[in-house]
Order: C-alpha cells, then structure tokens, then sequence
C-alpha cells in the first residue's frame, strides 16, 4: 500500500479530474476509478523513489508547524528553493510531508482513518 | 533546467504509461473496452499539458532515427537550394546538428534529421538555421516538430499564404515554453510541424508512423493563436461533455436568481404597503371617535385616501430633509417605516390640537389628519417606542410654545401653504426645545455605532488560518528528518513533487533551514 500523498500534485489532480469526466459520462464506474488512482499511487511512489536522482535545498522562515498522525505540514514565507542549476524564490509555500521510514504501516493507518472518518487526509 | 524538464516530461509519461498498462488487465476484467483507457490516457496527458507545469512537455514517442521534415518558408525566402546542410541547435543537449536541406520549390525546404536525433524536436524561439550555402533562416517562435503520419501531402502554397508571413515576420510574444504552435507549418512525406500539444502520443514509437492521427494534418490549416486559443480546440471529445455540463448549470442558474429577485422585490414591498392598508382599515370599520368627535363618512375618505397616504410619504421625505437631525420624537434612520410609525405617532396630538383650531370647512384636511390619527395609532400599537421616540412629553411642550400649530412631525394629507410655514415654525421652534430629547437619541445611537467596532474587535480572526494554507506553491513528499532547536528547524526530506511559480519539480533528496 503506498501512500496517496502525491494525488494532490499536478499529475494526481489531472488524473481525477480525467477519471471524473469519466465517471460523468458513465464510461466507467467509481469503484474502477479507485482503482485507477490506487494503481498511480503505487506508480509514482516506485517512480519517485526509483527513477529520480537530485537533490535540492531551500532555506525560509517557519510560518506555521503542524504535526498530527505522524504527518508534518509546514507553510514557509520566502523561501529559496536552490538546485544545481538554478535557484526559485517563492513568497509562500506549504510543504505536506509523511513519514519516510515506517511508509506502509502509516499509510495504511491514514487510509484507516480516512475511510472511517470520510475525509481525505489532504 | 530544461533537462531537469525533460527528464519530468519523461517521468510522467513513465507513470503514465505505468498506470495505464497495469489497467489493462482491470479493465478487461471489467469488460469495459480498451479504448476507455485510451480516452482516460489522452484526457489525463492533455489535462497534464494544459496545466503547463512541467516546461518543453517533450514527450518522446518516436525513436526513428532518421526522418525528413519539411520547413516551409515564406515566398519571399523562396531560393532555390540544392542539398545545403543547415545546422541548428538542439534543446535537446546536442549543440550542433547537421540538417540536409532539399528544396522542392521556391518555397519549401527539406531537412533530415540526422540520426540520433529523435522526434519530437524542440527549436526554441531564437534559433537560426543555416545552410550550407550560407542562408540564414531565423526562428522567432518555438517550434516542436514532430512525426506525422506517411502519406501527408505537403499543403499548397495557397493554402499556407496567411501563415507564411507568419514566422520570419512576426514576433509573437508567447511564452517562454516550448508548447507553441508552430510558426511554419510543413506537410510533407514521414513529417510535419505541428503544435507540439495538439498531437496525441502513441505508445510504441516503432509503430508511430501509421499510428500518429490525421489530426497532425489538420493542424497547419490551424492559424497561429496564443497558447490559450487552442485549447479548447484540442480535446473537443473531452470538452464537450463539460461544456453540456456548462450549459446545464448556466441554464439553472436563472431560475435560482429569479426567485431571489422576485424575493428582494417582494421584500421592498411590504413597508411600503402597511400604510395604506392599515390607514384604510379604521375608515373601513366606518366609525372613530377624536376627542369626542364623531366621524362616520368612510365613503368620501377613501377617495382621498390613496393620495394621502403618498403625500404622506412625501411630506415625510421632505420633513426628513428638514429636519436632518431627527424629529423631536427621535425619528430613527434605519427604516422609513419607523420613521413613518414615529412621526405620525408625534403628530396624533398634534393633530387634535390641529383639529380645534382649524376651521371645520377644510373637510378633506380633517379626514386626512384624522385618518392620520387613526394610522398612528394603529401603528402605535404594533411599535414600542422607545424613551426618546416616547411622544407625551414632546406632546405638551408642542401644545405649550405652538398653541396649536402642527407638530413638525405631522402628516398632512393636503398641503396648504399655511400648513407648512405653519411646519417651517414648528420646526424652528422645535429645535430649541427638543434639543435635549434628539441629543439623547443622537448620543444612544452614537452609543450603538461605538459599541459594535469595539465588540468587532474581540472576534478571533480566523480567516487568516484557511487563507494561510490555501496556497498553490505546495511541496508533497516524505519526511527522513525533522530537527528542531530552538526556533531553527531542519528538513530532511525526501521522494518530493514540488509545484511553484506554476510549475512542477521533483527531487529526490532536500534539505531545508527555517527559522520559526
């Protein structure tokens, strides 16, 4: 089980959005989109972890700090993003991070706790 | 950063493509057909396209190593080559590449790609292409050219005249991305210049050449248009279903609005209505007492009913811009109905003392000052006034210094000349003893007005909390490390999609310093 973390990112929401256009048109059923989106989750999490190799730093100042079901969520003011390349200022930026280590354990817990509550944990 | 682009562009076809093929098998199970998931393939790859997070989208399908495009030029750049080479610069990382121009006509240009160089071929704004012989062609817009199917026809001149100017002459401030519609459209055999995004990308690039749709074809006929021209012309299956949907809502949204328009009109109406509904229901019962004075003729008084009660609105509204400071029975400002109720209750009194004094020949007066009294009255009963509207003291300091002249408050059904100099002295004289009554309604609603900023204030402002996390520069990744000392924070972090400025980046590995 891989964390549904990376729904929430360009590629994510284009994919629901599409999956809902086609729910709308009833070409396929909510459950297959459920589907779809557990298979993306487990895609790019092996993507991410497998096919990515580079590294960037950034330096700001800690607006707000929350943590809570071992989920991180900061939001940062001025922010300088650095790569090898280039460098990215950006005013305002909110980083959601899960937990690194203990990845299916707490993933499946989130999941838990969403499906019990209804909510989405982003 | 454009290899960090092109390196996004190829990881998220890579997930893509992932995603898609593991389907595969689910959706058979299902037994829904396979071209579902191709529709779902498109609308998310032209959903990814459309965001423009990811720069130079080089989504690369095709792997032919060789292959001819045609560039179109211009009439006026017709010159007649034979086999120049031209070298461009490739985005791709590969300086200097050598291209075979042919020239079929005056105003067409061949160039092969030499091998190694695969499509789609990205030629940012900029570049200037060189033949052999030493011409120079200038590129002043982003150009993708891309594989089209075998078989395309080069296009007539005739048909691409509008869009020859286009690309040497122009300057189109577009930007910066590659994604732009190609300024020179060729058509020729294996190839041609299309719009990077509106070509749809097949899976297997050994099969590309059949494969790609004859919409590639289509697309140099497109004028040229800013990016954002030509989306809606792109996923037209896709659209339209949501443009329905549009429709749908944009035709419910006039019945929601009307009721509420209909609602607010009614809502205008009522304290509008009362006066001359109530003022008509004592004359309907036919029979009132004033001071000992019968009046039983409801007939004549409901004729000069009507156009009393709207002089009475009159007469309020001019005795409003008379008496700006508030009436003496402190007339409020919220409402002209309270204003109305109030003055008219002031003036009940008024109006008896009026009655004594005034000749009986003036009937319509009387009836209309009685209809007044009865009209106070009945309001009076519905509204509790307060200690500054309260009228019985005001009453007799009236009937004191006026000797029966009409209250300032009064409504008159008929307007006389004397009854408002008979106003206008009221008014005067009233402002002198009725300065301590209106500065106590003065000072209670300054009283009011001072007290909601100040209660405002105790409000916790809570709207400072969504809008702090509602921000579209959002990192989503893994945490190895947090560190804190102090207020001086340390990430470590890892597996990340970063979106910022609008666009996507991914890193393996960050480390980050914050200070709280």
């Amino acid at each position: 089980m891989a964390y549904q973390l990376y729904r929430n990112t360009t590629l994510g929401n284009s994919l629901q959005e599409s999956l809902d256009e086609l729910i709308q048109t009833q070409q396929i059923t909510p459950q297959l989109a459920l589907q779809v989106l557990l298979q993306f989750d487990k895609a790019i999490n092996t993507a991410l972890a497998n096919r990515v190799r580079n590294r960037v730093n950034f330096k700001g100042s800690l607006n707000t700090y929350r943590f809570c079901d071992n989920v991180w969520t900061f939001v940062l003011n001025d922010v300088e993003f650095r790569e090898v390349t280039d460098l990215v200022k950006v005013d305002k930026v909110k980083i959601v991070a899960c937990d690194g280590k203990r990845a299916s354990y707490t993933c499946v817990m989130i999941l838990l706790f969403d499906q019990l509550l209804d909510t989405p944990h982003l | 950063m454009l290899s960090n682009s092109n390196n996004l562009s190829k990881l998220y076809l890579s997930v893509i493509e992932d995603v898609i093929e593991n389907m595969r098998e689910l959706i058979l199970d299902e037994g829904l057909e396979d071209r579902v998931l191709e529709v779902l393939k498109q609308l998310w790859e032209s959903k990814v396209m459309q965001s423009n997070a990811v720069d130079g989208l080089a989504l690369v399908k095709n792997t032919i190593n060789s292959s001819n495009f045609v560039l179109q030029l211009p009439p006026n750049y017709g010159q007649n080559f034979t086999k120049p080479t031209a070298s461009m610069v490739n985005p791709a990382g590969q300086n200097v590449q050598s291209f075979t121009t042919k020239n079929n006509g005056g105003t067409l240009a061949t160039f092969s790609l030499p091998p190694g160089v695969t499509y789609p071929v990205q030629i940012p704004a900029g570049v200037t292409l060189q033949t052999a012989s030493g011409q120079l062609y200038k590129v002043n817009v982003p150009v993708m050219v891309t594989q089209a199917p075998a078989g395309q026809c080069p296009l007539p001149p005739s048909q691409l005249q509008p869009r020859q100017r286009v690309p040497v002459v122009e300057r189109r401030d577009l930007c910066s991305t590659s994604l732009q519609p190609a300024p020179v459209v060729p058509s020729t055999v294996p190839k041609t210049m299309a719009p990077l995004k509106t070509e749809p990308f097949t899976p297997r690039p050994v099969a590309c050449p059949n494969a790609v749709p004859q919409t590639t074809e289509q697309k140099p006929l497109i004028p040229l248009v800013p990016l954002r021209d030509e989306k809606p012309v792109v996923p037209q299956p896709a659209v339209q279903p949501t443009v329905q949907g549009n429709h749908v809502l944009q035709s419910e949204a006039p019945p929601v609005q009307a009721p509420f328009s209909l609602h607010t009109q009614m809502s205008f109406q009522p304290p509008y209505q009362p006066p001359l509904y109530k003022s008509e229901s004592p004359f309907d019962s036919g029979h009132f007492t004033l001071d000992g004075i019968d009046f039983d003729s409801p007939k004549p008084i409901d004729m000069s009913l009507t156009s009393a009660s709207t002089q009475m609105q009159s007469l309020q509204v001019k005795m409003e811009t008379v008496l700006p400071d508030g009436s003496a029975f402190g007339a409020s400002k919220v409402a002209a109905e309270e204003t109305v109720r109030q003055e008219g209750h002031g003036g009940t009194a008024d109006m008896s003392t009026h009655l004594e004094g005034l000749p009986l020949d003036a009937s319509k007066l009387e009836m209309a000052l009685l209809k007044d009294y009865n009209y106070n009255d009945a309001l009076a009963d519905i509204i509790q006034l307060d200690g500054p509207s309260d009228s019985s003291s005001d009453v007799e300091e009236f009937e004191e210094e006026m000797g029966g002249a009409i209250g300032e408050n009064d409504f008159l059904g008929m307007m006389t000349a004397e009854a408002l100099q008979a106003l206008q002295e009221a008014e005067e004289s009233s402002d002198d003893g009725k300065s301590s009554s209106g500065d106590d309604s003065v000072g209670m609603d300054e009283v009011t007005v001072e007290e909601d900023p100040l209660n405002s204030g105790d409000d916790v402002s809570e709207q400072d909390v969504p809008d702090l996390f509602d921000t579209n520069n959002v990192i989503v990744c893994q945490y190895d490390k947090i560190h804190r000392s102090k207020n001086r924070w340390k990430f470590y972090l890892k597996d990340g999609v970063m979106c910022y400025g609008g666009k996507d980046y991914v890193f393996s590995k960050a480390v980050g310093e914050a200070e709280w």
